[in-house]
């Protein structure tokens, strides 16, 4: 098994060498310069020119790259000339917004998710089934970006259940306060991420519990007289729910892509607002390290889902 | 000179392990084995499941790609591409497969399966076509109105025939047929084998035989090459293999052909158990240290058996002092 | 002893047309003529999927009556009309525009970018499936391993950092540049139904036939899972219209001064827009809602039609 694990870790760094890449070259089509942030982009050309020469930016492109990845190894990922600030503090206070969402999205998106898959499967061909499945589709086929958009406009606004923008109320001060007001502010937003990020989970949970359920070895032990609940305990769940648990892993990518319409629509002040600002301020440093950063998250992510699934299932090992 | 001569054919899959994915073994599918095939005789090739024999025809039709060893045919080595490309050799060489139902795409027309080969090697127009189709269809005994239906509506005897039809559209000089009817009922199995009898009188087509099924290919096949792990045990003539069984593995497959007569019921299950006890036995010396057959030696002239090398050796002497030219 | 085909038979050319009219009698249907009595049987299917052809043929003849530029100009006496009057049947935004024009222009862009990028990135998608499942081998090893890359890359930002670096672009390369980023999907479903498929013999027989590995792929094999291809191709148009109009309510999408379905939404990202005048955004968003559901409900029913067991329509074997 550490064999597998580590063989998946090896793919991964070619993997990571050529995403560095594609982002330095990204970068590099940037106007100014995206890796340090000392060049203001709306200054005059001439004085661009100058600073490019000092900064080494007429170097060739490798050299550059090889700079570039020297300062990230050290934590550089250069200054934000917008906050003047540098792009590893900014994304340290983003990040930890974006991270609470997401986390409290995923969490949200199981509570619900297993339920209703297995809901759904115990209730196989009947009303309750349909029902579930009619909520699944029509979650998977309406773009999120539209939910959230009438999400705020009718609990935000016309309701005013929930706040409407922002991370924390200005107001709110002690532990219990803040942690209330923070809370508050992301549960329309997690809730809506969830209800409609629930389709992978309960049609694999459903189908896994449906084909158990007619399955010979459960007829068999039904059959000797093994109660429905201990089935179901003993082999049905052992069998769907570590591969379920995986999809954690790969659900971070849709979360992070996700996280980019959810605060805008709600000036949540996480990541994907950051980038959004960035991109619009034209401020490289922080788009090229978010770049990075979203990628390599998106990495991790189906690495852990990887070596989960491996452990799980021996058929995904051989491969 | 035979129509194709099969040369310490080999193919080996490699079993890779350990941390860099490099090949630490093999598993020897076919491991060398050697047989020619002449003009208009059938050819049978008998094993249990895993032996190797669907994975020799393989080979020879170009499926699966050798490890070593040659497959002849016109002179040139086929199991090479360039060679079959440049021969034609699919035109002269067809395939019958085991599973009717899966040979057959069922997205497809019976008019299209049959036409496949035609349309690749022989190209007709339209009318000629539709014509050859029928006429191929009218010799495998099917009614023209099979021409616009899918294959899953035939049954399995009636789509083992069209298998047979596009085999020999092409009027091909060999037709490898792979436990062609191992999946069919007994009834509709002697119906096919028989048409297929009829086919080769027909057209002088040599047939490759695979089957696990001793008591088909007696009715089926001049020569009969026994494989086992990859390797042939014994090659003879039907008298030879029937009559003068002499490896062990040969044997114990013959004891196995279920008795139909009733009454001698006892004895043949006395014989069966008593062949089983002596393959118990023997099976140590007639296998080497990895379980593999022995070279073949001569016994006579159209016999030859993977003997173990105390018997070999008897017998090699005793043809020389005979004075018998084997 | 040997014989050509023609002398074992007694069929010749004299009695060709006679059978094969014979064998048209007894022709079976073929799977789209099967398909299309399923969906028949099925009248909500039949309604939306008559509502969907209907409302795209109108909205692009109707947008070509529309002239755009004029349309985009700042009108002031319109200044966030009301709608349900004579003049702005759905009202008007702060820039005076007519909201129903807009949409209407706005529908025929978003729906033909969601077509472009699903001919084009399904397309991709299933002949890479294709090939690196019937090759298998190195070759899907390698193309796995593109594919295991292009999964890791965060699309979204990407293509605005793209879109934001090119200096000119406008619908047909912004189609383009999203057909480099949305193949992934199709192309893992159809490699692994592709795997399944070649391993069956009538793809070694095809190949025992003399026929090449591309004709193989694409006539062989691919009519095989076309059924798959059909329902995967209508999702992923739903899940496309989400595409572009999701980059456009971000700003990111169709260059300013070409309506879309998501610059419309994009008004409801002003707070008073939202709940003041919202007339400017959720005409779009509730357009958007019903053709998504449209057309993946016309998936789902496709996707019973293929179905045998599931089959509503009557039985035509």
């Amino acid at each position: 098994m550490w064999k597998t694990i580590l063989r998946r870790v090896l793919i991964m760094i070619p993997e990571l060498v050529i995403l560095s890449i594609l982002v330095f070259l990204l970068a590099k089509a940037m106007p100014g310069d995206p890796f340090t942030g000392s060049i203001n982009p709306k200054a005059d050309p001439a004085q661009i020119h100058h600073l490019m020469e000092i900064h080494g930016l007429y170097d060739p492109w490798y050299q550059q790259y090889w700079n570039w990845v020297v300062h990230l190894f050290h934590g550089d990922l250069g200054m934000s000339y917008e906050y003047q600030e540098p792009v590893v503090d900014l994304i340290q206070q983003r990040g930890a917004n974006t991270l609470w969402l997401a986390l409290f999205t995923m969490v949200l998106t199981y509570a619900i998710g297993l339920p209703l898959g297995l809901y759904a499967a115990h209730h196989e061909g009947k009303l309750q089934d349909t029902l579930v499945r009619v909520y699944t589709y029509v979650t998977m086929s309406i773009p999120f970006f539209v939910v959230l958009v009438l999400g705020i406009w009718i609990f935000g606004y016309a309701l005013n259940w929930f706040p409407t923008s922002g991370s924390i109320s200005a107001t709110a001060t002690g532990f219990g306060a803040t942690t209330m007001s923070r809370l508050g502010h992301i549960i329309l937003p997690g809730l809506l991420g969830a209800l409609f990020g629930t389709v992978n989970i309960v049609q694999y949970l459903r189908s896994e519990v449906i084909d158990a359920k007619h399955s010979d070895y459960v007829r068999t032990a039904r059959s000797k007289g093994v109660p429905m609940k201990d089935i179901y305990r003993h082999h049905i769940f052992r069998n769907s729910l570590l591969p379920i648990a995986a999809f954690a892993g790969y659900s971070i990518t849709g979360l992070l892509g996700g996280s980019i319409f959810t605060e805008m629509v709600f000036s949540y002040p996480g990541m994907g607002l950051l980038f959004l600002n960035a991109i619009n301020f034209r401020d490289y440093t922080v788009i090229t390290a978010l770049v990075l950063l979203y990628g390599f998250l998106n990495l991790m992510g189906t690495l852990l889902s990887d070596i989960v699934l491996s452990i799980v299932d021996p058929r995904v090992r051989i491969e | 000179m035979s129509l194709i001569e099969i040369n310490d054919l080999k193919v080996h899959y490699p079993i890779r392990g350990g941390f860099w994915n490099r090949i630490v073994d093999n598993v020897k599918a076919v491991d060398g084995v050697t047989f020619n095939i002449e003009a208009g005789e059938t050819y049978g090739l008998v094993g249990e499941s895993g032996s190797g024999k669907s994975t020799t025809a393989k080979a020879i039709i170009g499926l699966e790609k050798a490890t070593s060893g040659t497959v002849m045919y016109k002179g040139k080595d086929v199991t090479k591409g360039e060679n079959r490309r440049k021969l034609d050799y699919n035109h002269d060489v067809q395939m019958i497969f085991q599973d009717s139902l899966s040979s057959l795409n069922p997205r497809k027309r019976i008019e299209d399966v049959i036409a496949e080969p035609l349309r690749n090697f022989e190209h007709l127009d339209k009318e000629e076509e539709k014509l050859r189709v029928l006429q191929l269809l009218d010799i495998v005994g099917l009614d023209a109105d099979a021409l616009y239906k899918y294959p899953h509506q035939f049954s399995g005897g009636q789509r083992q025939r069209i298998g047979v039809a596009r085999a020999v559209a092409t009027h091909p000089k060999l037709i490898i047929a792979d436990e062609p009817v191992s999946a069919l009922d007994l009834s509709v199995q002697a119906q096919v084998l028989n048409f297929m009898k009829k086919i080769q009188r027909q057209f002088g087509i040599s047939y490759l035989f695979i089957s696990h099924d001793l008591g088909v290919v007696r009715h089926m096949c001049k020569n009969i090459a026994i494989m086992t792990r990859g390797r042939i045990v014994e090659v003879g003539t039907r008298d030879d293999i029937y009559n003068n069984p002499m490896h062990i593995y040969t044997k114990r497959l013959l004891a196995a052909i279920p008795e139909t007569n009733v009454n001698h019921r006892e004895e043949h299950r006395k014989h069966r158990l008593e062949i089983e006890k002596i393959y118990q036995e023997q099976q140590a010396t007639y296998y080497d240290k990895d379980g593999m057959a022995f070279p073949l030696v001569k016994v006579s002239p159209t016999h030859s058996v993977a003997l173990p090398p105390h018997l070999a050796k008897e017998f090699e002497q005793q043809s020389e002092n005979e004075g018998v030219n084997v | 002893m040997k014989r050509d085909i023609e002398d074992v038979t007694s069929i010749s050319a004299a009695d060709l047309e006679k059978l094969s009219k014979e064998a048209a009698a007894e022709a079976t249907p073929s799977r789209a003529k099967i398909m299309w009595g399923e969906f028949k049987a099925d009248k909500p299917a039949m309604a939306s999927l008559f509502i969907l052809i209907f409302f795209i043929l109108f909205v692009i003849v109707a947008s070509m009556f529309i002239n755009t530029p004029k349309m985009m100009e700042t009108n002031l006496m319109g200044y966030y009309a009301k709608p349900f009057t004579p003049e702005y049947w759905l009202g008007a935004d702060s820039g005076g525009r007519s909201i129903a024009k807009e949409l209407i222009v706005g529908s025929r862009n978003s729906i033909s970018i969601a077509i472009g990028l699903t001919i084009i990135s399904s397309t991709f998608g299933i002949c890479w499936g294709l090939i690196s499942g019937y090759y298998g081998g190195m070759v899907d090893l390698a193309m796995q391993r593109v594919y295991d890359f292009m999964m890791i890359i965060p699309m979204l930002m990407t293509i605005i950092v793209i879109v934001t670096i090119i200096p000119h672009y406008n619908a047909i390369t912004l189609t383009l540049i999203l057909s480099i980023f949305y193949w992934m999907g199709t192309s893992r479903l159809i490699r692994s139904r592709t795997l399944a498929e070649s391993q069956k013999d009538y793809v070694a027989a095809s190949k025992t036939s003399g026929t090449g590995n591309l004709k193989i792929i694409f006539r062989e094999i691919m009519p095989n899972i076309s059924s798959l291809i059909i329902v995967d191709t209508t999702l992923s148009f739903a899940e496309n219209i989400g595409v572009e109009t999701g980059l456009s309510f971000l700003g990111f999408g169709l260059p300013m001064g070409t309506p879309s379905l998501g610059t419309l939404i994009a008004n409801a990202n002003d707070p008073e827009n939202i709940t003041g005048y919202w007339w400017t955004w959720f005409p779009a968003a509730l357009e958007i809602i019903v053709l998504c559901l449209s057309i993946s409900y016309i998936g789902q029913v496709m996707r019973r039609a293929t179905n045998a067991a599931q089959r509503r329509g009557k039985q035509q074997d």
